[in-house]
């Protein structure tokens, strides 16, 4: 029947030669034809807590959390399931599943818990049928007494000096070039600033509370009220625009050190310097202990650089030590502490200013390095920081024991409450101890 | 410039020698348009098909009824356009990080267009048919004669030189003594490659008309000589034929991931009658297989996952053959009613896209945004140059007017071995599995005419 249909279709209207080829010449373009390339934006969201990240809380507090809902397609956002999930932390949220309707933010309180450095709140967003979308996460942390909890985030992870005034209760630091001032709770830093503190780069106190900042550009710059405001000093090398080498000593003395230049203190407060003799600048900066006697002794950071002067730093003599010595120390007993590198780092006593020695303590640290700030006293008790082994303990200097032990620690700070600082050699990383036992 | 006066000097030769000699000499003049075809790409994008101005003389030497010779002058300007999507990262608005902000996306064509006088050169084999069916095939000289474009890179310039192959197929209509009128189509492939950056090679198709002057030489009584044609030839009959594909992916990997792509199929056959049922026929389709995806995939152009699928792909993935079969026919059934044939046959890759819809998401932290995206890629650069397989076919005739016969059938073509270049699979995991990702299969419906050839 169809054979017969077609033929007699074929019979009574016919074929033209033209119309195959306008057919064929149809079928040929047709297929070639096709949309431009295109992207079409179909739906688009974003959610961000309006909550700093890594905030720092006492174990258990809570935080208001809000979480911003954005549509960036459509003014007024779809609605969303939203589910509050603790992932770390144990603490708990009032509200874990929230159901929106055209809102643009939701709500939950998120109580931390008590027995955990880092906390995080995970928001997982769903469409109403199920489908998920993304979810995005606040953290915080808690830091807690007794314990070493480390910490590396700004401000405080790249600490290169601190200082703490314990009858005002004051502690300030520098870290990236920036004074901060310790805040309400320990862990939280208030920036200082004045226009005088350009680039700082190393902060020392002295004895009456006044504090010093050396600067980038080779400026001293002081503040004689606790940090709330700053003057410059007389620049200790007025030609030199870069940074110094800053020491104030336990006579209220300023040391000042560059490499190339001559050895200056100032003993009215940086208002005037004077030069020191016998080429002590070759030997490097270092640390600067008056005696009593009034006799001066200085140990550079180049080894075994033992020196006193008896004529207020006109004229030095060398003094002897044992082994590679890097470090001097001199307590309230005007008894002299060295350290070397004997098996790795040593200390050593003398009680007759440093013509015998005696070998007190020895450890194998992982790494040397200069020794910054090692010896360290809160109350009645000394830490002392080996770099690259830990901490140590000490209530006479005498004896010692191991407090902990983490290779990675470079340097120690104690703010004005006792909290132990140590910074970690990584330059981003810092552990808080409070101690209350 | 040393190859363009070798070749005209060539031709003065053939036109002023021709009065010597006893064939049949044509001169024409064509006119029409050019559709450029980039070839070789393989990247995102849509190469669109931009006509341009295409005209040229030809003289056309018979060697007998049969075979012949043509070469001639062309002028043709080729216009190219690629149109192509961007996501643009510079800009965001106040209070968004980049992690949030989803675009823009901006469009960017770049145009080029290139003018060239070519000079071809082709073998033609003649149908004596009314009309008169000509097909050619040869290699062509061109000389770049301008250019301007706006996607060249520095100090790229652009090939001066263009060498490549030419196919071609015309009919003839008798117009009065002495002149014809042409119709022809051809296709025009490159070698060289454009330019020192790109791998890419020129391309187009191009559509004219024509008249011919075939008076040019004459015989002793002084008329023009040209083929005389007057009774049908009961051996030879030509098939103009058209119908639609339906083809699939046989591949062995993943090949249930795919389905159906449809696309045109015509084109021409020559019958040659060797027995009473028995016959042999060859010819040229255009031929368009391929397979449909639609499926989660982190390509475009075929099923490939690994861990989760970026993208949720609706695509088409075409590739477009000159289909050159080899079949041996057979008429059965009552008065030969119905015909069945079989036999080898080679594909000559001309083009290879994927067109379609894609939807993706991204994802980052507290954000999400869902796209919804065309493509148009062209994939010619993807494709092997060839395909081989093997055809079977069957239908019915049906006798209609009192010379022609129409064909309904269908047929199947089932290529042999993988498609894809080797190259162009990224992960080579098919290569080292010995697993091919397509091989071409498909069933097309067919429409054909038979059309009696003139002795």
């Amino acid at each position: 029947m169809l054979i017969l249909k077609i033929k007699n279709k074929i019979a009574t209207k016919g074929i033209k030669r033209s119309q195959i080829l306008i057919m064929a010449a149809i079928l040929f373009f047709v297929p070639f034809c096709g949309p431009d390339p295109s992207i079409e934006l179909l739906e688009s969201y974003s959610f961000s807590f309006e909550n700093d990240q890594d905030q720092r809380l006492n174990p258990g507090e809570s935080i208001n959390v809000v979480l911003r809902i954005f549509d960036n397609k459509e003014p007024v956002p779809a609605p969303f399931k939203i589910i509050f999930d603790v992932i770390e932390g144990r603490g708990s949220v009032s509200r874990e599943t929230i159901l929106t309707v055209n809102s643009d933010s939701v709500t939950t309180t998120w109580t931390l818990g008590t027995n955990s450095l880092d906390h995080r709140l995970r928001a997982l967003v769903y469409k109403p049928n199920g489908d998920y979308l993304t979810s995005t996460d606040l953290t915080a942390i808690t830091l807690r007494e007794n314990a070493w909890d480390a910490v590396s985030t700004d401000p405080d992870g790249n600490i290169t000096g601190m200082v703490a005034d314990t009858v005002a209760g004051v502690t300030l630091m520098v870290t990236n070039s920036k004074v901060y001032k310790q805040g309400s709770k320990y862990y939280l830093w208030e920036r200082v600033t004045d226009p005088n503190l350009e680039s700082p780069r190393t902060i020392e106190i002295d004895s009456k509370g006044t504090i010093y900042v050396s600067t980038w550009k080779g400026d001293l710059v002081k503040s004689t009220n606790h940090g709330v405001s700053w003057q410059k000093c007389t620049k200790p090398y007025p030609d030199n625009p870069y940074y110094i080498y800053m020491y104030v000593a336990n006579d209220d003395y300023i040391w000042v050190f560059k490499f190339e230049y001559p050895t200056v203190f100032s003993s009215d407060g940086g208002s005037t310097w004077q030069t020191v003799g016998s080429n002590l600048s070759s030997n490097g900066f270092g640390d600067v202990f008056r005696l009593k006697s009034g006799t001066l002794l200085f140990h550079g950071s180049n080894c075994c650089s033992l020196n006193r002067s008896d004529d207020n730093g006109l004229t030095w003599t060398h003094i002897v030590t044992p082994g590679y010595s890097h470090k001097l120390y001199v307590n309230d007993r005007e008894e002299i502490f060295i350290c070397n590198q004997d098996g790795g780092f040593t200390i050593f006593k003398s009680t007759d200013i440093g013509a015998t020695f005696r070998r007190l303590f020895s450890c194998y640290p992982q790494f040397g390095t200069t020794m910054d700030n090692i010896f360290n006293k809160w109350k009645d008790t000394y830490y002392i920081l080996v770099p690259g082994y830990g901490i140590l303990k000490s209530d006479d200097l005498e004896h010692y024991e191991i407090y902990w032990v983490n290779n990675e620690l470079n340097n120690l700070f104690i703010d004005h409450n006792g909290v132990l600082i140590a910074k970690d050699w990584n330059n981003n990383t810092v552990y808080y101890r409070k101690n209350s036992l | 410039m040393k190859k363009l006066k070798t070749f005209l000097i060539f031709i003065f030769l053939i036109i002023y020698c021709s009065p010597g000699w006893s064939q049949v000499l044509t001169a024409g003049y064509y006119g029409g348009v050019n559709f450029s075809d980039i070839h070789g790409g393989s990247g995102e994008g849509k190469w669109k098909f931009k006509p341009g101005p295409v005209q040229g003389l030809y003289v056309d030497y018979s060697f007998n009824r049969i075979l012949g010779f043509r070469t001639g002058i062309n002028y043709s300007t080729l216009n190219y356009e690629r149109v192509n999507i961007y996501q643009g990262s510079e800009y965001y608005p106040f209070g968004y990080s980049s992690s949030f902000w989803p675009g823009p996306y901006y469009s960017g064509n770049e145009l080029s267009d290139f003018s060239f006088l070519t000079i071809p050169a082709q073998i033609r084999l003649s149908v004596p048919s009314v009309p008169r069916l000509d097909l050619m095939a040869g290699i062509y000289d061109a000389f770049l004669i301008d250019h301007s474009g706006s996607y060249y890179h520095g100090a790229d310039q652009p090939s001066k030189e263009d060498f490549g192959y030419i196919y071609s197929m015309g009919l003839s209509f008798p117009l009065a003594d002495k002149l014809e009128a042409t119709i022809n189509a051809r296709y025009i492939t490159g070698r060289n490659r454009m330019d020192n950056y790109d791998y890419t090679w020129h391309g187009s198709m191009d559509f004219t008309f024509g008249v011919a002057w075939t008076g040019i030489l004459k015989d002793k009584n002084g008329t023009a000589r040209y083929q005389d044609q007057d009774s049908v030839s009961e051996k030879i009959y030509l098939i103009y034929k058209g119908g639609v594909n339906a083809s699939w992916n046989s591949g062995e990997k993943d090949n249930e991931k795919y389905s159906l792509n449809f696309g045109p199929s015509f084109g021409l056959l020559v019958n040659f009658r060797l027995s009473r049922i028995a016959s042999f026929r060859t010819g040229v389709s255009f031929d368009r297989t391929g397979y449909s995806l639609k499926d989660s995939s982190d390509s475009f152009h075929r099923y490939l996952i690994t861990d989760d699928a970026y993208y949720y792909v609706d695509t088409k993935t075409s590739v477009d053959y000159l289909t050159i079969p080899l079949l041996i026919n057979f008429q059965i059934g009552d008065q030969g009613r119905f015909y069945i044939n079989t036999g080898p046959y080679a594909g000559i890759k001309l083009n290879a896209r994927c067109k379609g819809t894609v939807f993706y998401n991204t994802e980052g932290q507290g954000s999400y945004s869902r796209y919804k995206r065309t493509i148009n890629d062209d994939l010619e650069g993807a494709i092997k140059d060839n395909d081989f397989g093997w055809l079977i076919g069957g239908g019915i005739s049906i006798p209609a007017f009192k010379r022609f016969t129409v064909d309904l059938g269908l047929h199947y073509c089932r290529g042999f071995g993988e498609v894809f270049d080797r190259s162009y699979l990224p992960e080579y995991d098919a290569y080292l599995s010995r697993e091919t990702v397509f091989e071409n299969s498909s069933v097309s419906f067919q429409i054909g005419l038979r059309v009696p050839v003139l002795r």
